[in-house]
């Protein structure tokens, strides 16, 4: 087995309805990659799956696997395969007819199907359960029947609908592994479509974040978190402390922004003018208290200051959540456990963060539930 | 008003509920037994003239047990042929039946338009009127169009174009509850429509295809209002069993209705207990 | 479209769309097209182009009448050459030589008194005779097919002029009118007495509190529903019978003496097809009122009982507004059975009891030969039942969907 790589030029999709699902899209996946797009619910990343898959012809634009124009082929006829989120085990097949259903389609012979299906079931370590019915298999083997199935077909496209949103968190965590495992001994193509920022981030090779039918940003994981591209990119992934003000100078790839907390300084990637309006992000993780600054090493010449008062402080195990009120407006901060119970444990803080950590964007639409 | 007081008028007053309840629901249980006795009455004096030796069929004068009237009914040429009648046109309306009711169902769950609710009330609209005007309307289209008498086939029509409803709504309702999901995975694994219709929607839709089988067998059997009008000359087992009635009471009738309410009964008891026994 | 051919392909798409396509055409919608066009088309059995059939009719008979003369002129006029040699005559017993005596009458074939004056006409007296018939015949000839001409152009079936008028309505005596209107508010009264006996039941099945009592009565209600009408038609007629059951009751508890010939007739009345519709049709009413209110949680009627509802109140405020998609499935199959029904009338009748109007329709297909007007009828029918359904999803607020379940 091997990838190919996908490329999406102008894809757009539009329902019959008036509702624009994808905005016009250009995106190269390459072969071989595991790729992620991420994004909350209603973003239009499952519409982009089921163009790739062949479910939904795009309005706009062009699709091409392999360098193969894909418009106009169905779904059985490209070297695609994909794992729904509900996984869509057929309940009247056994284990092993699931498998082999991709062969029999092909008209494989019942032998060779069934031998292949056995090959496939011992990859996924579920070798001896290939007689009974899904029904009778627990979630994360269902979810393994799944993936074989998906791979009898030798895709060079693996499409994955959320396909571990069904199982806890345990074994969810130990699933993602698992699927990594499989797409480096395969090196088939993946596409992995979640809301999930921890499977994306631990997975892929590269992420796309998107918003509202559009990619915002196409980046590693590292990326991504380090240097999010636009403000829905850098709030929808990991957590972020936003303040809005105004910019008041520019320098050395620097700018200065007045807001209600006095000046902050911050990198300004995106060339922001004086005057512009603003927004000033810090993440969580990258405030120290003052009273634990000898922590930071050397410090740069200039560190943003904020005053707070403690609101809550909460013990997360390795984390310790501290929420504050800065004159009216709350900061959220994490510091690491020392195991010193009175770390942050006093009501007045001075929060301190550098003008590297710090992000410096125009204000643009941010992800909801985080902020 | 204290919580005590509170407790202590609240728990007459339930006590005045459950008395309340206990009365209306024996009331309930005694009006069961009257429908019950209203329901199965008649058809219990129908079984008794069926075994009475009195030529006219009577459950109150009784002069003696026996079977004649079941021995009797083998030699009864019309009935037997009625029977053969009966038979071949339930054959037949099983055989257009259920494949109308698929395509409607199928059409029907998986098209997303406007035209759709026209069609649905089309199609189901042969349930909704009565027999004989389904009757009357096959009788004169085949015959002003094809020039071809009422008989076997206008009855096996006739009761075609509403028995197909019933199967189409059972259907609907069985793909209503599929995955729809399933049908897509097995295309995406490369199946042609013919496979995946094949392998995932017929094997899904198998324990309705075979309800529906019953039911249109059923109901082809017992359809008197339909045939009665479409089937012209010719007879069926229950058109028969009409006229009889109609030009007089012969306790041959009760014994065919014995034969009848047997069948019904182990088919309604067999029905009832194994669904029980899935649920 | 494009969703079928996706999930199943052309071919099987263009099955479906064709077997559907042929359900609705040759099945439901030109055969309704059919009987509306015949409703609306008048035979005029006493028009001016009936009357011109029967003119045809007439001159196709006359024309008969004299060819048959015609004939035995000729025949006469051949005995006269050629004497049967079948008839020996007793007179001329040496005639040998046929033709020989052209004016002899021939005894042997002057059988009826009624030929013996064209006997008696010479050769060619008969020859202008047949003259003259022939022309007669020619000119019948032209006037037949002038008729025929003039009939081509306008006629029907039967050479009855047919018409598009109202008139299989308008004609229609104020006797059927009555039975029509007649049929339809017992239908309404059968409709209305299931749905007060089911009601409770349907209700009673829906609240059991034991799944043995709900078997019990659901196996109680599916034998007689799925037991055929007829039989359940039957089973009343033995009990009205004058000397049924009921009687025999009377005669038990003593209000009549059967053995001195008394007893009530009771078949063969509205009243008994009435008793008998509701006793066959009540079922109809039973399932789709259970389905709805075993759908509902039966918690809203603990909680509307513990706010101090009464019986009523929780009857017409709750369960009854959640079951109104089954009480219009109901009503609407009791209705168009009972109205529809030829079974119950014609059984319970004997015959002798006309008085339903399925049993017009029938008589006017069937005995008055009448299709058009029995088109009339069944259209009458059929749109009192579309009425009855659109007033009721209108009064209980369900749709089409919501109706067929």
């Amino acid at each position: 087995m091997s990838g190919q790589d996908v490329e999406l030029t102008g894809v757009s999709m539009t329902y019959p309805n008036g509702f624009t699902a994808v905005q016009p899209t250009d995106l190269t996946i390459k072969a071989g990659e595991f790729f992620s797009i991420l994004g909350p619910s209603g973003c239009g990343k499952t519409t982009i799956l089921r163009m790739i898959s062949g479910f939904l012809d795009p309005t706009t634009g062009s699709i091409a696997i392999g360098g193969e124009p894909m418009i106009g082929i169905g779904p059985n006829h490209r070297p695609t395969a994909l794992i729904f989120q509900s996984l869509a085990l057929f309940p009247l097949m056994s284990v092993w007819e699931n498998v082999a259903f991709g062969l029999e389609a092909r008209g494989v012979s019942k032998t060779a199907r069934r031998k292949r299906a056995e090959e496939l079931l011992d990859l996924v370590a579920l070798s001896d359960q290939e007689d009974k019915k899904p029904g009778e298999l627990s979630g994360g083997q269902r979810q393994r029947v799944a993936v074989a199935r998906a791979l009898a077909v030798e895709p060079a496209v693996l499409l994955l609908d959320e396909p571990l949103s069904a199982l806890d968190l345990k074994l969810r965590q130990h699933m993602r592994a698992e699927l990594k495992d499989i797409q480096r001994k395969t090196e088939v193509t993946f596409i992995y479509i979640t809301h999930d920022q921890g499977e994306a981030l631990a997975m892929s090779d590269r992420v796309a974040v998107m918003n509202e039918g559009a990619i915002d940003q196409v980046a590693s994981a590292e990326d991504l978190y380090n240097h999010p591209n636009t403000p829905f990119a850098a709030t929808f992934v990991g957590e972020q402390n936003v303040f809005s003000g105004k910019v008041k100078t520019v320098a050395n790839g620097h700018a200065q922004v007045e807001t209600p907390h006095g000046m902050l300084l911050g990198m300004n990637k995106h060339g922001l003018s004086t005057g512009e309006n603003a927004i000033v992000m810090v993440r969580p993780e990258r405030i120290y208290l003052e009273d634990r600054k000898d922590r930071l090493g050397p410090l740069p010449n200039e560190l943003n200051r904020i005053e707070a008062r403690l609101q809550r402080r909460d013990l997360e195990g390795a984390l310790i959540n501290m929420y504050l009120d800065a004159a009216g407006h709350s900061v959220h901060v994490n510091l690491h456990n020392t195991g010193d119970a009175t770390l942050g444990a006093q009501d007045d803080h001075m929060l301190l963060f550098t003008p590297d950590d710090t992000v410096v964007m125009r204000p643009g639409p941010m992800a909801r539930d985080k902020a | 008003m204290t919580a005590a007081s509170d407790v202590s008028m609240a728990a007459p007053r339930a006590a005045a509920r459950r008395r309340s309840r206990d009365w209306s629901g024996a009331l309930l249980n005694g009006y069961l037994l009257v429908f019950f006795a209203y329901m199965f009455l008649p058809l219990g004096f129908m079984v008794i003239a069926a075994f009475n030796a009195a030529p006219t069929p009577s459950a109150t004068d009784w002069q003696g047990f026996t079977l004649r009237w079941f021995t009797e009914l083998p030699q009864d040429k019309r009935f037997v042929q009625g029977l053969w009648h009966s038979l071949a046109i339930a054959g037949g309306v099983i055989a257009f039946s259920i494949p109308l009711g698929l395509s409607g169902a199928f059409i029907l769950t998986r098209m997303q338009s406007r035209v759709t609710t026209v069609l649905y009330t089309v199609l189901v609209s042969p349930v909704l009127i009565p027999g004989i005007v389904l009757g009357v309307t096959t009788m004169i289209f085949w015959r002003d169009y094809f020039g071809l008498q009422a008989g076997l086939f206008t009855a096996m029509i006739a009761q075609t174009s509403f028995i197909a409803s019933y199967c189409m709504l059972m259907f609907m309702a069985r793909l209503q509850r599929q995955d729809r999901v399933l049908e897509e995975a097995a295309l995406d694994l490369g199946a042609t429509p013919m496979l995946v219709f094949r392998r995932i929607t017929i094997p899904f839709l198998m324990p309705t295809i075979l309800t529906a089988c019953v039911i249109s067998f059923l109901q082809s059997i017992e359809n008197y209002n339909t045939t009665f009008f479409a089937i012209g000359s010719s007879w069926t087992l229950v058109t028969e069993i009409g006229s009889r009635m109609r030009f007089g009471l012969s306790p041959i009738i009760n014994a065919i209705g014995v034969i009848f309410i047997a069948i019904t009964i182990t088919v309604a008891v067999t029905h009832t207990l194994v669904t029980r026994k899935r649920a | 479209m494009g969703e079928l051919t996706k999930i199943y392909g052309r071919g099987l798409t263009f099955l479906f769309v064709g077997l559907v396509t042929i359900w609705i055409l040759l099945m439901i919608v030109v055969p309704q097209i059919r009987m509306i066009e015949r409703a609306f088309t008048f035979e005029d059995r006493g028009g001016e182009t009936a009357m011109l059939a029967l003119d045809i009719d007439h001159a196709y008979t006359e024309k008969f009448q004299i060819e048959q003369q015609l004939l035995t002129l000729q025949q006469q006029g051949s005995s006269g050459t050629k004497s049967s040699p079948a008839a020996p005559s007793p007179f001329t017993p040496s005639m040998t030589v046929p033709g020989a005596a052209p004016t002899a009458p021939g005894p042997g074939l002057a059988p009826s008194p009624s030929a013996s004056p064209q006997n008696a006409m010479s050769a060619e007296e008969r020859q202008a005779e047949a003259a003259d018939l022939r022309s007669q015949i020619a000119a019948l000839e032209s006037r037949i097919t002038d008729m025929e001409a003039q009939e081509d152009t306008s006629s029907g079936e039967a050479g009855m002029k047919e018409r598009l008028s109202l008139d299989n309505f308008t004609t229609m005596s104020a006797l059927h009118f009555k039975i029509f209107l007649m049929t339809l508010l017992y239908a309404f009264t059968v409709t209305v007495f299931a749905f007060v006996i089911c009601y409770p039941v349907a209700y009673a099945a829906a609240m059991a509190e034991s799944r043995n009592k709900l078997t019990l009565i659901l196996i109680g209600l599916v034998i007689p529903y799925a037991i055929n009408e007829l039989l359940r038609i039957f089973s009343w007629v033995m009990i009205l019978e004058k000397n049924g059951i009921l009687n025999a009751f009377l005669d038990g508890i003593g209000i009549i003496d059967m053995s001195a010939g008394e007893g009530f007739r009771f078949v063969a009345s509205n009243g008994a097809v009435f008793t008998v519709m509701v006793y066959a049709y009540v079922l109809f009413m039973v399932f789709p009122i259970y389905n709805t209110i075993d759908t509902l949680d039966k918690s809203q009627i603990e909680a509307a009982r513990d706010l101090g509802a009464s019986v009523w109140k929780i009857h017409t405020r709750v369960v009854i507004p959640h079951a109104k998609p089954g009480i219009a499935v109901g009503s609407i199959m009791t209705f168009m059975l009972s109205a529809g029904s030829i079974a119950a009338p014609e059984i319970v009748g004997r015959g002798m009891h006309p008085d339903w109007f399925s049993q017009l329709i029938y008589r006017r297909f069937f005995e008055a030969d009448s299709w058009n007007q029995g088109s009339a009828y069944s259209l009458a029918l059929l749109t009192a039942c579309i009425i009855f359904i659109l007033i009721t999803m209108a009064i209980f607020k369900v749709g089409v969907k919501d109706i067929a379940k």
